[in-house]
């Protein structure tokens, strides 16, 4: 009998220890899938402004919206007249933008959700395409008029590359997206802006870098050329040139190719911290330099003309090529370039690129033909903008970019 | 570079220096020294052209300089002129005649085939997710370098990799070679110092030759401090300065360790050990790198400092320290205060 209750008794704790050892186990995966939703709560509730957290003290996001802008900036409502010559559009940070080819349609992608938005420049209209959450995308590539190259972490870290193409159906009023995700080996993503495709940096194996074009959603990719090294920037222009820019460091001499079927043409050799600016259907090409010293900033009006060097103390990357005048015997080459209004010492480009220093910049036109330089927008001092991918209309009437300091996205209409 | 009866293949002499003694009908060949500057000229560049010799007195010999048989340059000791070489397959023949007052006659020709090389460079440190800058070597790094070389041939065709031979130095020292070699990988230089890293390209006919090199200098890897957003993530394009001001009750910094011999900031050689206002924080195990400091009801300087090691790479060490306050003024910014306060 004795022997009976003495197995029972033992069956009877193992029984309850294993029951703890189960709930123990359910209760950290709930922990572990409480997180996750909390994350994806937090995320889904973002959607135009940025909400507060807890108690009374605001969202550093919120923060950023409520102290840079003023509230003319902000203040468009459809149907009530055009925007402010310079237009925060999005309050929170977006993770890239384009115009969708010749319309006056600015389309951005939200950085905490992937959501889509497209905004009529001229009325400042603004519509949410997509409903689908992505959280957490760092980087945005509009491509032609129904994809987006998404770029954000995956769970180990690692930089992954998604492609969304949007649907010919909506749900609720939102535009379909799906995605397709083309892994972590993808370096750069440089999408055409005429045809539905993408050139890409992918890493192979064996140290090797391949140079890949591919259909907008991914498919039919094509590899161009191998390459030992793939820190490059990518190119792609409206008339189809494709450049390869060596990324920049202060100080360390880069080269610029253009790449010819297989081949890559030198187009700027061994210039310290370089970076390129190539105007679309011409042989001009505007460049600055960092030699650790100082910025320098240098026009090439056309192939094989001499080179001028532009007295503007900023980066190519903080300007960009007006489109070819139309109606006049003689289009002018016009560059509106973003500068630093201090001066911005020395490793100057690298501080930048780190996030170590921001500027506050005003907008000039540059007459590339004859290098003179005129101021013709400075900000009100309230607004610091740290000028970064700036991108014009096909008209020549806007410029979109992004603010460095917070990853906003801007417009400024170029006439007043 | 002196030239003496061949020279490197863009420079090809196609007869060495004679001498002539008048006096005897013995014929000596001597030697007339040839140097052109550089010795691997690029198209379109100017080539600065030198003689010398030992087997004339040039100081009383008339020089009589041709380029593409056509005289450019003759007087009395001129023992320098120079040419502008034309485009990638182009040839410039180079032929120089000096005669001394006794009739004695030295030669020497050359031909020069303007090549370009170009010496592309990376390192495998550890730079964060979508950084715009160059990848730069700071301790245990790995060099990936490539070499870009366009050789034409006479008729314009461009001589394919395969047929082009490299040897790569690093600080003198050969550290790869072979036909169609034009990508190395090569360890990276050593702390605080910096590494030549050379290649020589020759065609395999030899007619065609190109060098270049690099000074690559090795960065001490330094960490820096970025906000992660609970919606936005890491917020890379604006780093931690000195002094930032957050209004938020909890705050999620995250460690970059740039230009250290890592994969990813969390792998577990490395060793991060966190205080905050001199208490040690014991990092999170899933995510060492970043540190969360909750501020409930706390108003206030947070000194944080960060001691980043790595089990695998004992050169690395980065320290940092930074403040961060807990107010009710944000300036939670790098640079410029963008709110004009």
């Amino acid at each position: 009998m004795l022997k009976y209750q003495r197995i029972f008794t033992n069956i009877g704790i193992a029984a309850i220890v294993f029951l703890l050892i189960g709930l123990l186990g359910w209760y950290f995966f709930l922990r572990t899938q409480t997180g996750d939703i909390r994350d994806l709560e937090a995320a889904r509730g973002f959607n135009i402004s940025v909400p507060s957290f807890t108690g009374s003290r605001s969202s550093t996001a919120e923060n950023i919206a409520s102290g840079v802008v003023t509230e003319s900036l902000l203040a468009v409502t459809e149907g009530q007249g055009a925007p402010p010559r310079l237009w925060k559009v999005s309050t929170s940070p977006i993770a890239g933008f384009g115009f969708i080819g010749a319309s006056t349609t600015l389309r951005y992608v939200e950085r905490a959700t992937g959501h889509i938005y497209d905004v009529n420049v001229e009325t400042g209209a603004a519509t949410r395409v997509t409903n689908e959450l992505i959280p957490k995308v760092y980087e945005a590539h509009i491509v032609g008029t129904t994809t987006v190259v998404l770029r954000l972490l995956d769970d180990t870290g690692m930089p992954t590359t998604l492609i969304g193409v949007l649907g010919t159906t909506t749900d609720d009023g939102f535009t379909r997206f799906t995605t397709s995700n083309l892994g972590t080996t993808i370096r750069t993503v440089a999408p055409s802006s005429v045809r539905p495709e993408i050139m890409m940096l992918a890493e192979g194996a064996d140290n090797v870098t391949h140079l890949i074009r591919a259909r907008a959603d991914g498919t039919a990719p094509q590899q161009v050329l191998t390459l030992g090294v793939g820190g490059f920037a990518l190119e792609w222009l409206s008339d189809g040139k494709l450049f390869l820019v060596e990324l920049p460091a202060s100080g360390i001499p880069g080269h610029a190719y253009e790449v010819v079927q297989d081949a890559l043409n030198p187009i700027l050799r061994g210039v310290p911290g370089l970076m390129v600016t190539p105007r679309p259907a011409s042989g001009a090409l505007l460049y600055s330099s960092d030699d650790g010293a100082r910025v320098r900033l240098f026009v090439r009006p056309a192939a094989g003309s001499s080179i001028t060097e532009i007295t503007l103390g900023t980066i190519a990357k903080k300007c960009v090529w007006a489109p070819a005048s139309t109606g006049t015997s003689t289009p002018t080459l016009t560059i509106y370039c973003a500068a630093p209004q201090e001066a911005v010492g020395a490793n100057f480009l690298d501080r930048w690129l780190r996030g170590v220093l921001h500027t506050a910049d005003a907008w000039f036109r540059i007459d590339a033909s004859a290098g003179a330089v005129e101021r013709f927008f400075t900000p009100e001092t309230t607004v610091a903008l740290d000028v970064e991918r700036p991108a014009m209309d096909s008209a020549g009437e806007y410029i979109a970019f992004m603010n460095a300091r917070d990853k906003s996205l801007w417009l400024l209409r170029v006439n007043e | 570079m002196i030239i003496r009866l061949a020279v490197g293949a863009c420079i090809m002499v196609l007869g060495a220096a004679s001498f002539v003694e008048a006096q005897s009908d013995i014929i000596f060949e001597r030697q007339l020294d040839l140097t052109l500057t550089p010795a691997h000229p690029a198209p379109g560049q100017t080539v600065q052209l030198s003689i010398q010799t030992y087997a004339l007195d040039l100081r009383r010999s008339m020089v009589v300089w041709y380029v593409n048989d056509r005289e450019i340059l003759r007087g009395i000791d001129r023992r320098e002129a120079s040419v502008v070489v034309g485009n990638l397959g182009t040839e410039t023949a180079i032929r120089v005649i000096a005669e001394d007052e006794e009739g004695l006659v030295a030669t020497a020709e050359a031909i020069i085939r303007p090549t370009e090389i170009d010496l592309l460079w990376e390192a495998d440190s550890y730079v964060p997710p979508f950084y715009g800058g160059r990848t730069l070597p700071g301790t245990n790094s790995t060099i990936r370098a490539q070499a870009i070389a366009r050789f034409r041939t006479p008729s314009g065709a461009p001589i394919d990799d395969s047929n082009i031979v490299y040897t790569w130095y690093r600080n003198d020292a050969i550290v790869a070679d072979g036909r169609g070699k034009s990508s190395v990988t090569v360890s990276g230089p050593s702390l605080f110092g910096a590494d030549t890293l050379r290649v020589v390209a020759v065609s395999a006919d030899k007619t065609l030759s190109a060098e270049t090199s690099v000074r690559i200098p090795a960065v001490d890897p330094f960490v820096m401090l970025h906000e992660n957003h609970p919606l936005f993530g890491v917020l890379y394009h604006r780093s931690l300065e000195p002094g930032a001001t957050t209004l938020e009750t909890e705050q999620k910094v995250t460690a970059v360790p740039y230009f250290a011999d890592i994969v990813s900031p969390g792998e577990p050689s490395l060793l991060y050990e966190w205080t905050v206002n001199g208490a040690t924080i014991a990092p999170d195990p899933e995510e060492p790198q970043t540190l969360t400091i909750t501020a409930e009801g706390y108003t206030g300087p947070a000194d944080i400092e960060l001691s980043l090691m790595s089990a695998r790479d004992i050169f690395l060490h980065a320290v940092g320290k930074w403040q961060l306050v807990f107010g009710e003024q944000s300036r939670f910014f790098s640079g410029l205060n963008p709110f004009g306060q």
